[in-house]
């Protein structure tokens, strides 16, 4: 069974180095048969990585421990749904998912039709099978064949790397057959840590088809807005699937690893930001493109720098570059990903400047008052944030090269730099839909802008005068004067904005129409899927503020511990004293291979008693591996996060550690708005489609 | 409604060239803005990454600067006082030297001989003041794979 699913794998390589090559012949030689017999080669790639990963499946849910991937992360005592989900639980498996969903997402979007598109989508096979190329190579096993000649060249330690590779086919056999498995890592037997790798798989598979259609565009000199429509919905699915990977990592994170936050600027996590944050440039400049004919080689190179990052993400997470909890171990394929990135990208920026001619603006900037300069403001944040978070993570790299000497940065590095940049993003996002195309009249601007700032201010100023007198860092110097106040009336003033515009456009159908208010909102909802989606991802992202500055300004964390019997107090910036009683440890039932030990607490606030809580501790008999899981009590105020961190003579003492975490939930709130605004600007709107196909007749229309 | 434009107004070049050279200036404005606060945050938060040899080496210059030190424990050292949370062990450098932490915290289950430790905090000439701890053992689960384990210090 493993044999015919390695043949697959095998075929599939093979199949998708013919459909790069032939589409390309094709095109340049002008052979539709040849484009065709590529585009079903490609469809045939789709077909044999699925039976791949169903044979895959199968082998883990039978248990084959011959096979090396089933022996690493499953185990006989493992439900069949987790032995399912170990297809992603370690490199070999994960790769085969990654190339998997990748070539579904390249094989739909060939059986569209290709109507305009015919003469973008050789390239466009050429560039997606090419990146499947590689992926599947890498676990193929056909690197192990250099092994030999390196050797030879005296290059032992390559020669080893690419030999071990042998160890990522997800099909390699072992000489014998073991009596059970390791069993999947502990930390991923969650169901938040199930969904959350295919989210963000798919989010980073699907930012490979916009890439696609931009190399496409660039070769054949169809640089208009062609590529950018036919690929807009690919890009805010891969965007809405990169959110989600991010947010489900970081309620997992929350939930699961008890230390009481949700991101920590590791390394892996600014591999799936960063191209994230490019992406999100990109779906916002190329909006400029479309209206006005304008930044053309800014969102060429902004895909291109996304596709790029993608790739690098996934090698900073296989490659074991830079340390962090979540690298899978060592391995040769970390220079084959800076040999395929570097290969990539520098045709890729080769390919741009070959084509800049064509790339010229239709227009100018008008005036630095105007919609367009406030989007190349945003473009530029998202992109200093970017680059920090770059420089963050490849910092310890950098400084052992250059002044050898390895030095790190950690969170405060972050929150300190990209802190006040996703502030004035904040700000911007209110500023941006109330500023005209092309330019603005001072008086208007400030007539629009002065309620949403008086009640920014407003907020400021209660909340201040409310107690909430916390400082940060004043960006560039040490000194904390800035009021953590003025970042929620940042909040309230974008949010007054925002809500305004729905406010304007309900009333305007209301009035115009003799619809109800709320069927306004819907039908207002319906029609401009995109401007008003949009609109309630800015909402989302103000209620995600709250939660953001809430956990970083006004968290408390006490850690103490008790003989049982005991007590301690931990204060809350907005409720008070909550008291928690240590009232006992007892083990409690679990699978076979988790013992368990729960903890209870009972709680008081201000005095009056509201309840138990109880955090366990599991530990993974057969990995020895330690968990703790804490105990939590909501509201939409603040969480109460207790973990019990240790104990003494079987419980009679044990060690507590407990946090407060402001306006958390509004995180979780504000990411399901979040998500829900992407997916109506992503819902297939044919009036709209209609709309955007009238628009790319040469002429051009600016709304005044 | 829309009004419909088929190209922007022709300019005359000096004031287009204007126009470039304030987006131009502004551009660059912000651009240095943002390098100077990459900078100074990266010279007040950055932190050596040192084995216990070289922070010997180091001397007085560190004694201010948040380090990272990695080092195995001595088992023999630790000695843990569960009331108070007051943790202290000596950690051994590949080369022999020695460091001795102090941690104010719970005592992570990994907390034993051999294990590798990465330590962040301060050193003021006799003891590391840790502030996190990191612990490391080689993982039965996964071939060369590490199981990691990190606790913070009592604020």
């Amino acid at each position: 069974m493993a044999n015919i699913g390695y043949v697959a794998l095998l075929l599939a390589l093979v199949l998708a180095l013919y459909a790069t090559v032939a589409a390309l012949v094709g095109a340049r030689r002008r052979m539709p048969e040849l484009v065709m017999s590529a585009r079903n080669a490609a469809l045939t790639v789709t077909g044999l990585l699925t039976l791949s990963v169903v044979i895959l499946e199968y082998l883990l849910i039978l248990g084959d421990f011959r096979t090396l991937y089933v022996a690493e992360v499953s185990n006989r005592a493992m439900p069949v749904f987790f032995k399912m989900t170990a297809l992603w639980g370690s490199q070999a498996g994960s790769l085969l998912f990654w190339s998997w969903l990748m070539s579904l997402f390249g094989g739909a979007v060939l059986l569209r039709k290709w109507g305009k598109m015919r003469t973008l989508m050789p390239y466009v096979i050429a560039v997606t099978q090419i990146t499947l190329f590689f992926f599947i190579s890498l676990i193929s096993g056909i690197w192990t064949l250099l092994a030999v000649p390196l050797e030879a060249l005296g290059l032992t330690s390559g020669a080893q790397l690419l030999a071990d590779m042998v160890n990522i086919n997800p099909f390699h056999q072992l000489g014998f057959t073991p009596a059970d498995g390791n069993g999947l890592n502990p930390l991923l037997r969650h169901w938040g840590m199930i969904i959350h790798p295919p989210m963000l798989y798919l989010g980073f598979v699907s930012f490979v088809i916009p890439y696609a259609f931009a190399i496409a565009a660039l070769v054949t000199r169809q640089t208009g807005d062609l590529w950018i429509r036919a690929t807009r919905r690919w890009t805010l699915v891969a965007w809405l699937f990169l959110s989600m990977g991010l947010l489900l990592g970081g309620w997992w994170a929350y939930g699961v690893l008890g230390w009481g936050g949700y991101w920590a600027w590791d390394p892996v996590e600014n591999a799936a930001l960063m191209p994230w944050l490019t992406g999100t440039a990109f779906l916002h400049s190329v909006m400029i493109q479309e209206k006005r004919g304008m930044f053309k080689v800014w969102n060429m190179a902004l895909i291109i720098m996304t596709y790029s990052l993608v790739i690098f993400g996934t090698f900073l997470t296989r490659s074991g570059v830079i340390s962090s909890v979540h690298t899978f171990a060592q391995s040769g394929i970390g220079p084959l990903f800076l040999i395929f990135i570097g290969l990539m990208f520098i045709y890729s920026v080769i390919l741009l400047f070959e084509r800049l001619d064509s790339l010229k603006s239709e227009n100018e900037l008008d005036s630095l008052l105007s919609r367009e300069s406030i989007f190349l403001l945003q473009n530029l944040l998202f992109l200093a944030v970017f680059f920090v978070t770059f420089w963050g993570t490849i910092f310890p790299v950098v400084s052992e090269l250059v002044a050898r000497q390895k030095a790190i940065v950690g969170p405060p590095f972050f929150n300190q730099v990209n802190g006040p940049l996703l502030a004035a993003l904040v700000v911007l996002m209110g500023i941006a839909p109330l500023m005209p195309w092309r330019r603005a009249s001072v008086q208007k601007l400030v007539r629009l802008l002065l309620w949403p700032v008086v009640v920014g201010l407003g907020v400021t100023a209660a909340l201040f005068a409310l107690g909430l007198r916390n400082f940060a860092i004043l960006p560039g110097t040490q000194l904390r004067v800035l009021p953590v106040s003025l970042f929620y009336g940042f909040a309230a003033f974008t949010a007054v904005v925002t809500l305004l515009e729905y406010w304007r456009g309900t009333r305007a159908r209301h009035r115009s129409t003799g619809e109800g208010y709320l069927r306004a909102l819907w039908t207002l909802l319906g029609r401009n899927r995109r401007r008003y989606g949009g609109y309630l991802i800015h909402i989302g992202v103000i209620m995600m503020a709250l939660g953001v500055i809430g956990t970083n300004f006004f968290q408390s964390e006490t850690q103490r511990n008790l003989a049982v019997g005991e007590s301690f107090t931990i204060t809350s910036t907005l409720t008070g004293d909550y008291t928690l009683t240590y009232e006992g440890l007892r083990s409690l039932p679990a699978p076979d291979d988790v013992s368990r030990t729960g903890a209870t607490l009972s709680v008081s606030r201000n005095g009056r008693n509201i309840g138990e809580l109880h955090p366990t501790h599991d530990f993974f008999i057969p990995q020895e591996q330690p968990m703790t899981i804490p105990a939590m009590r909501y509201s939409l105020i603040e969480d109460l996060y207790v973990i019990v961190a240790g104990w003494e003579d079987g419980g009679a003492t044990a060690t507590f550690k407990a946090f407060v975490n402001p306006l958390v939930n509004w995180l979780w709130i504000g990411g399901f708005i979040f998500i829900l605004g992407t997916a109506v600007a992503a819902w297939p709107d044919p009036a709209e489609d209609r709309r955007l196909a009238l628009a790319s007749a040469p002429r051009r229309t600016v709304p005044a | 409604m829309s009004e419909v434009v088929t190209q922007a107004q022709p300019h005359t070049g000096s004031s287009a060239a204007n126009k470039r050279v304030k987006f131009i200036i502004g551009g660059a404005v912000i651009a240095l803005a943002i390098i100077y606060l990459i900078f100074t945050a990266t010279q007040s938060t950055a932190a050596y990454f040192l084995t216990v040899e070289e922070l010997n080496d180091k001397g007085s210059v560190i004694y201010d600067r948040n380090v990272r030190v990695s080092g195995k424990v001595i088992g023999d050292s630790i000695d843990f006082n569960s009331r108070d949370l007051n943790l202290s062990f000596e950690i051994v450098g590949e080369e022999g030297g020695t460091l001795p932490v102090v941690f104010n915290g719970p005592k992570p289950d990994q907390m034993r001989h051999d294990a590798e430790a990465i330590i962040e905090g301060k050193y003021d000439g006799n003891e590391f003041i840790a502030q996190t701890l990191l612990l490391k053992c080689p993982s039965r689960y996964e071939e060369g794979g590490f199981t990691e384990e990190k606790v913070e210090a009592v604020r």
